[in-house]
């Protein structure tokens, strides 16, 4: 089916419909998953205060594993948060049409991402309560941080990357709250009042709105790469073996691009299949965000293979020894089977029929979230496991504590989630009106063109004839 | 801070503060009343008042009392750092000529036997078949009641002693009117003992180190477990330097000294005789070697065959003829025989035999050196052994003791199950037993009366090993009780208390800290320096005192001492020990340097010290070669395995190791207990427990090396993926430096070319 | 405390000769000839340092806090075992213990290779500069220092340090002790007011005795002589206790102290990350070529081949 044909024929006036209608009461579903989410989140609370209470033995890390899960879930949910800003900024400033029905989400999606992420050094430190002196305000100690350090620049990083996301988000949602506010009863009217600002829609706010719509997203794209690559400097900084590796940075930056286009794929066909989005969340557009992601996924391997690579041939002892242990060694499940998701899997995407299957695709995309997941995984203890010092080589799986606390996050990012669809419009409604003013603008223009055609046909005709 | 220039020696002499100041201490005006806190948090918050300050008690400033340290018979001296009126730390006494300022790591846990909360405080009386807190009055009078008497069915069992106890304990049993005492530790080499005095003239020759070019040691832990565990190693740190002495270790368990060895020989267990036998035999064929040996041993040695000696042993001939050639080359030599060595059924003849070859290869006189008199025969170390603790242990079996005294030994634990000591010990008539711990024995007594440690009391102390004679140390309190005075009481002062009512003699003394200053003063005359006044207006008596305390020890003059002659016997070993089908497997109780014989394991810190061999912590293990393991159907480390004499058995974790001979067992000695506090109790396994009643059979003692054993897997290991290999814990992750270069090691050849001094 | 202030110190600081006035530079000497492995010198630190005693369970779980700690390996760091080939017709490689051997029996029959492994206080320590609240720094005087109440847990010195002699509490080893119970009555005497008892999500790490050398450097301006410290007027609890003398501790800046002439005779110098020697001098530095600067020496172990 010709999806232009489709989008052209939208009304408007359904296009609000629609989305709006999102956001009405939910059904029982939801609030089963709410609740279950919300236990998962109860119990991670609940862990977390055990392990305060105690201290970070009862999360079972030791020397010289002295990161574990709290770092790879940290990773991970900062990798997952670049599925938004791929989506809003970059796609925006390549004019990539398609992303207008599917960005809105996936900007959410960065900022609970980053709020979930956000969690995890504050917990997976040993003395929480003194977490601010991360900041750099002037202490009465006259210490201040250490400028130096990767864990500081993280702090800064994402405390920037969060607020940035959050403006980009909520500049971006300003029409829709505004078409929110119209139709909004009861106690939404209030918020959206408040929120849209009092948008009108006038010219002048659109050419506001656009010019900063746009330079966000341009400030967006470099700090985007600099958080995952300050992230990713975590590591890279350290001497650890296997960690002290040059093409961290971008590594990093390819699997958070590629851990994010597999939840844009999970969290579209869960939409498109709950709010019956099928007239804006297309197959076409589906597969063209396969596409994206297959050649994420390319760019990927290929930086995990080439760190594989250089690894081996740089004939360093610490190094090889790590490399060796990471598949027959104790961890070796994990590594496995982040290859069997990661590297194995999105090949199916090379094919146009799975791609364009909708729950084939979801099952891949949790697939390779998985396999993203497990590949945070195993950066962080097989290096540790196989240290400089034989002495202290440890094999240390996390405990009930670390699973809890993972458990918990996904919990609290599918919470905060569900929450969102529910009081904010998860599809842009402004954006796909443009793309549908758009096709038809262009299905008009090529009408108009046929028929010229036609008539010149028509005219060559008869002039031949004349 | 201090305002004065005082560094520690100058505090020391001038002021003597060892005798003056620790004498205030005890007088009641130091009293650490922190210790009447009850609450932790508000005994932390306490701060030493300045405005009403205890005498000799500066906050922030640290002084330092000389003692000597009870840890081990050893009798290493200390000095004790003090501050706010408690010890803190424990150092070596730097002028000590027995550990030379340093101290091993039971010494350094000396405080935490000093500080364990599981000390006995207050005395206990059995009555209505249970063990009751009693008062001091009544525990006293219990104990006067029952020893000051005339009673010649006493019987008295006592660790290895010396020093003032030694003499005080002797004059006690001699108004008893008793002979039975007996002196039992465990690790003490009796037989290696009686047969040095017997070739010798003497139980523990000294020994000269640093002369010696090659060390000879079968079985013989010197560096840990062997008599002395921090001189030997001071020793041994010369004998290691340019030009570097050689070390061979022949034992059937790598103990730390093997560990160390230049060449450790793997050597079947009970075979080390034959193998002694075998080098004489090659030895002998040199005629300036043969006419050092006695016409009729000569015969002897001669029809030994090293080829068939190579095959009993299981050392090669190769490493047979290698050791030859060394002990040629390397002159003069010392040839050392150990426990593990004379554990046998034929210790005695494995000891000779070992010893032989310092008698072939003239070692007598050079590393080998003898001892002068004592000078007095009342103090000098009693280091006791297994047969005593026989006699003892018969006797009561045989109701021929009324009244039993056990001190500073604990007999029901250490015995082996087939001596039945608890029983044995439950049939004498009235049991007093003097502890600082609730061991075994002290909770199966009806009198226990509860001990000043050693650095609450006044005492002298002789080394077990000493490299000089005539030394004596000298112990006296580095603190107030720790849990306050009259709640524990020194030995000394109660058998002091009990005598005075035989003899008014005593009555003399109003303490045990007066007899030990009176003796000591007595001592003046004898002593090859006497101190003599430093300070303006001091006595003779006051220089003495507080120059001996402060300097921790004396040294006596002695007579030159003659000149070795051996008296050598002939040699009786006996064939191969067989292979036995039911019990294929010897089993090797070996000591631990921390838990020692197991009177160390109510201590953290030591339990918490990996063993220096296995690494293991907090448990026991039992260690087997990886082809003994392969032959019991695949064992791994952490497997719980059932280990069988016929006298009993044991679970016990396995151990893989290649540091054994495939045709033993080892288990470590130093856990297993009953009783002995929350940190020993119910840990691990007593090897002891399961030994046969074997024993040497020229001096009865018992032969701890000579039981077999069979092996049995019970369970497999657990599985909790952690450092632990099921619930062994062990302190490493990999055995291997896995090509990374942390310990590097060169040849001697090197090191004598590039360090030659 | 401005911000000026900080551009002072820190102008201060990456000044050539920061280091150049001050009087000591500690550095250690440990001879493996002589380390017989007995471990005094890892009790002696324990009762020093206030280390606490975590117990079986905790022990199990990597929670040991032993600032020292003697590691015994039986293997050369080549691999092959200790055997004299001519012996064996072949020569097992240590593998992980537990694997069954062939039927040769085979020992280790050069012994074990014992080393004693504490914080060697790099120069170029990777601990320092990944700490986020700056709580490990550089001491003039050569120390990496651990300021323990600035300290907040993130840990990545304890992953940066290749000897991982770093130690965390991962809890609080005085509330949960061995027994479950604070740490019993009347232990808490024996503990050294000299130091802090560290709380839960704290690093620490061996210091050299630091309050050691307070106190010596305290007498020492006492005595009117702020600027020296004689050799071997203090000791680290190590080097008192070792039975051997394996450990020599002392200040590198003093010519005559024994650390400089061990260094200095093995041709050790601190700078270099490969050494220039002109004769087979045995001192080293373990894991040198991380160019992390370490302070402390080892000498080779020593065996005869020949026995």
């Amino acid at each position: 089916m010709d999806s232009t044909t489709n989008m052209k024929d939208i009304e408007w006036a359904r296009i609000n419909k629609d989305v709006l209608g999102s956001l009405e009461t939910p059904r029982i579903t939801f609030w089963i998953v709410l609740a279950v989410c919300s236990v998962l989140v109860l119990c991670g609370v609940a862990a977390e205060v055990y392990q305060y209470n105690h201290g970070l033995g009862v999360a079972l890390m030791d020397r010289p594993h002295f990161w574990q899960l709290y770092i790879s879930n940290f990773i991970f949910w900062i990798g997952m948060s670049h599925s938004g800003t791929l989506l809003s900024a970059v796609l925006l400033l390549t004019k990539a049409d398609w992303r207008k029905p599917i960005y809105r989400f996936a900007e959410a999606m960065t900022l609970f991402s980053i709020l979930t992420a956000a969690f995890f050094p504050v917990i997976h430190l040993g003395r929480v309560w003194n977490l601010y002196w991360v900041l750099p305000y002037p202490d009465e100690r006259g210490i201040w941080p250490n400028f130096r350090s990767p864990l500081l620049w993280d702090a800064s990083a994402i405390f920037t990357y969060a607020t940035s996301s959050a403006l980009f988000l909520y500049i971006g949602m300003i029409p829709d709250l505004a078409i929110c506010r119209d139709n909004a009863r009861g106690w939404r009217k209030p918020l959206y009042t408040l929120m849209s600002l009092g948008w009108m829609g006038r010219a002048r706010e659109w050419i506001a709105f656009r010019k900063t719509y746009v330079l966000m997203g341009c400030f967006l794209v470099p700090l985007a790469v600099s958080v995952h690559s300050i992230v990713a400097s975590d590591f890279a900084m350290s001497i650890v073996p296997d960690w002290h590796i040059t093409s961290f940075p971008p590594y990093f930056v390819a699997g958070a691009l590629y851990s994010g286009c597999a939840a844009i794929i999970t969290l579209f066909v869960m939409l498109r299949y709950i709010f019956k989005f099928e007239a804006y969340m297309t197959i076409d557009i589906l597969e063209k965000v396969a596409k994206l992601t297959f050649a994420i996924a390319m760019v990927w391997n290929y930086l995990n293979l080439s760190e594989y690579a250089s690894i081996w041939y740089s004939n360093d002892m610490y190094e090889h020894e790590v490399l060796i242990q990471k598949f027959i060694g104790p961890y070796w499940p994990v590594v496995w089977g982040m290859l069997l998701c990661s590297t194995v899997a999105p090949f199916a995407m090379a094919f146009k029929k799975f791609r364009q299957n909708l729950w084939g695709m979801f099952f891949l995309s949790l697939v390779i979230q998985l396999g993203m997941w497990l590949e945070r995984f195993q950066i962080v203890s097989p290096s540790l496991a196989s240290n400089h010092e034989p002495w202290t080589w440890a094999v240390v799986w996390p405990g009930l504590i670390q699973l809890t606390i993972t458990a918990a996050s996904f919990g609290w990012f599918t919470m905060l989630f569900l929450i969102f669809c529910k009081v904010f419009p998860s599809v842009s409604m402004y954006e796909v009106k443009e793309l549908v003013f758009h096709h038809r603008r262009v299905s008009a223009r090529n009408e108009i063109e046929d028929l010229n055609k036609e008539k010149d046909d028509m005219i060559r005709a008869q002039e031949g004839l004349a | 801070m201090s305002s004065k220039s005082w560094n520690r020696r100058t505090f020391l002499k001038a002021m003597g503060l060892g005798g003056a100041g620790s004498a205030l201490l005890l007088s009641g005006c130091g009293n650490t009343d922190i210790i009447d806190e009850v609450d932790l948090e508000v005994r932390k918050e306490k701060v030493e008042p300045n405005v009403d300050p205890q005498d000799f008690v500066q906050p922030g400033v640290a002084l330092y009392y000389a003692s000597t340290c009870r840890m081990c018979p050893a009798g290493c001296n200390l000095h004790a750092r003090i501050r706010e009126a408690r010890v803190l730390k424990l150092e070596g006494n730097p002028g000590s000529p027995v550990n030379h300022g340093r101290l091993c790591p039971m010494g350094q846990a000396g405080l935490h036997a000093h500080y364990n909360p599981d000390r006995l405080t207050k005395p206990m009386m059995r009555k209505g078949g249970k063990l009751v807190d009693v008062s001091w009055d009544e525990a006293m009078d219990t104990l006067k009641e029952k020893l000051a008497k005339k009673n010649s069915r006493l019987a008295w069992l006592n660790g290895a002693t010396s020093g003032h106890h030694a003499a005080l304990t002797k004059a006690y049993l001699e108004e008893a009117g008793s002979k039975n005492f007996f002196v039992f530790d465990t690790l003490p080499p009796a037989v290696g003992h009686a047969v040095n005095e017997a070739m010798f003239g003497n139980a523990m020759p000294r020994l000269d180190f640093k002369k010696a070019k090659l060390i000879l040691s079968f079985g013989a832990d010197f560096l840990a477990t062997w008599m002395s565990p921090v001189h030997f190693p001071t020793q041994y740190a010369e004998f290691r330097q340019p030009p570097r002495g050689t070390l061979v270790v022949a034992e059937s368990k790598m103990t730390i000294t093997g560990a160390n060895a230049d060449r450790w020989l793997g050597i079947r267990p009970g075979t080390e005789g034959h193998l002694a036998m075998a080098l004489a035999s090659l030895l002998v064929e040199d005629p300036v070697y043969a006419k050092r040996v006695p016409k009729d041993i000569l015969a002897e040695i001669k029809k030994v065959d090293p080829v068939e000696v190579s095959k009993i042993t299981g050392v090669s001939s190769e490493r047979l003829h290698k050791l030859h050639h060394l002990l040629t080359k390397n002159s003069p030599s010392m040839v050392l025989s150990g426990s593990s060595a004379e554990g046998v059924e034929y210790g005695s003849e494995t000891a000779r035999a070992v010893l032989l070859l310092n008698v072939i290869l003239g070692n007598v006189g050079k590393t080998i050196l003898p001892r002068s008199e004592a000078v007095f025969p009342d103090l000098m170390p009693k280091m006791g052994g297994w047969a005593q603790l026989r006699t003892f242990i018969d006797g009561l079996h045989g109701g021929k003791f009324d009244t039993v005294v056990v001190f500073g030994t604990n007999p029901v634990y250490q015995a082996p199950a087939f001596m039945k000591a608890d029983k044995a010990y439950a049939k004498a008539g009235y049991r007093i037993s003097f502890s600082m711990f609730p061991d075994e024995t002290t909770m199966a007594s009806d009198l226990v009366l509860p001990l000043d440690s050693y650095l609450e009391e006044w005492n002298t102390a002789l080394p077990a090993y000493s490299p000089e004679d005539g030394f004596v140390g000298v112990q006296q309190p580095v603190m107030n009780p720790v849990f306050g005075e009259g709640t524990t009481r020194p030995f000394g002062d109660m058998m002091l208390a009990v005598i005075k009512q035989m003899n008014p003699k005593y009555k003399t003394w109003k303490d045990y800290e007066a007899y030990v200053r009176d003796s000591l003063w007595t001592m003046r005359d004898a002593m090859v320096k006497p101190p003599v006044p430093t300070v303006g207006g001091e006595t003779v008596r006051e220089a003495f005192h507080n120059q001996v305390l402060s300097t921790g020890y004396i040294r006596l003059k002695t007579k030159p001492a003659r000149a070795i002659k051996p008296k050598l016997e002939a040699i009786n070993l006996p064939e191969a020990p067989k292979a036995n089908s039911k019990y294929p497997f010897r089993l090797l109780p070996t000591a631990r340097l921390g838990l020692w014989d197991g009177r160390h394991a109510n201590l953290p810190w030591l339990q918490e010290l990996p063993d220096q061999l296995a690494e293991v912590v907090w448990d026991s293990w039992v260690e087997l070669h990886p082809s003994t393991a392969k032959k019991l159907g695949g064992i791994v480390t952490g497997d719980v395995l059932r280990v069988s004499s016929a006298s009993g058995s044991v679970e016990v974790k396995a151990l893989v190791t290649m540091a054994i001979h495939p045709d033993c067992v080892a288990i470590p000695l130093g856990q297993g207990h009953t009783e002995y506090g929350r940190y020993a109790k119910g840990v691990g396994v007593n090897p002891y427990h399961i030994l046969d009643a074997k024993y040497d059979a020229k001096t009865g003692e018992l032969a701890t090396f000579a039981t077999d054993v069979n092996v049995v897997k019970v369970a497999d290991r657990g599985s909790i993926v952690t450092l632990a290999h099921g619930d062994l814990v062990l302190e490493n992750g990999s055995n291997s430096q896995a090509g990374r270069t942390i310990v590097k090691t060169v040849t001697a050849k090197q090191f004598n070319r590039t360090e030659e001094a | 405390m401005g911000f000026g202030r900080m551009l002072e110190n820190w102008a201060a600081f990456r000044k050539d000769d920061y280091y150049d006035n001050e009087p000591y530079m500690w550095g250690m000497a440990i001879d493996l000839n002589k380390c017989i492995g007995c471990g005094a010198c890892v009790t002696a630190c324990y009762a020093e340092n206030n280390l606490p005693v975590v117990g079986k369970y905790h022990y199990s779980q990597g929670y040991a806090m032993h600032w020292m700690r003697i590691e015994r390996y039986w293997d050369e760091p080549d691999g092959h075992a200790d055997i004299d080939i001519s012996q064996k017709p072949e020569t097992p490689m240590y593998a992980h213990e537990g694997t069954p051997q062939e039927d040769t029996v085979s020992f280790p029959e050069r012994g074990a290779h014992y080393i004693p492994m504490l914080c060697q206080q790099c120069n170029h320590a990777p601990c320092e500069p990944v700490c986020p609240v700056a709580a490990t720094y550089h001491t003039p005087d050569g120390l990496n220092a651990q300021v323990y109440n600035r300290c907040i847990g993130s840990r990545y010195c304890g992953n940066n340090c290749p000897y991982k002699v770093r130690y965390f509490n991962f809890l609080d080893f005085w509330k949960e002790n061995y027994d479950g119970a604070p740490l019993p009555h009347p232990l808490e005497l024996q503990l050294n007011p000299d130091l802090s008892v560290r709380s839960k999500g704290v690093m620490e790490k061996c210091t050299f005795c630091v309050q050691r050398q307070r106190d010596a450097k305290n007498a020492a301006e006492t005595a009117g002589h702020p600027n020296y410290v004689e050799d071997m007027s203090f000791m680290t609890a190590c080097q008192q206790t070792c039975p051997t003398r394996a450990i020599v501790f002392g200040n590198m800046k003093n010519p005559k102290a024994e650390v400089s002439k061990l260094w200095a005779s093995h041709q050790v110098e601190l700078g270099r990350v490969l050494q220039d020697k002109t004769e087979d001098v045995r001192g080293y530095r373990v894991l040198e070529d991380l160019n992390v600067e370490p302070c402390i020496m080892y000498m080779d172990r020593v065996r005869n081949i020949e026995a």
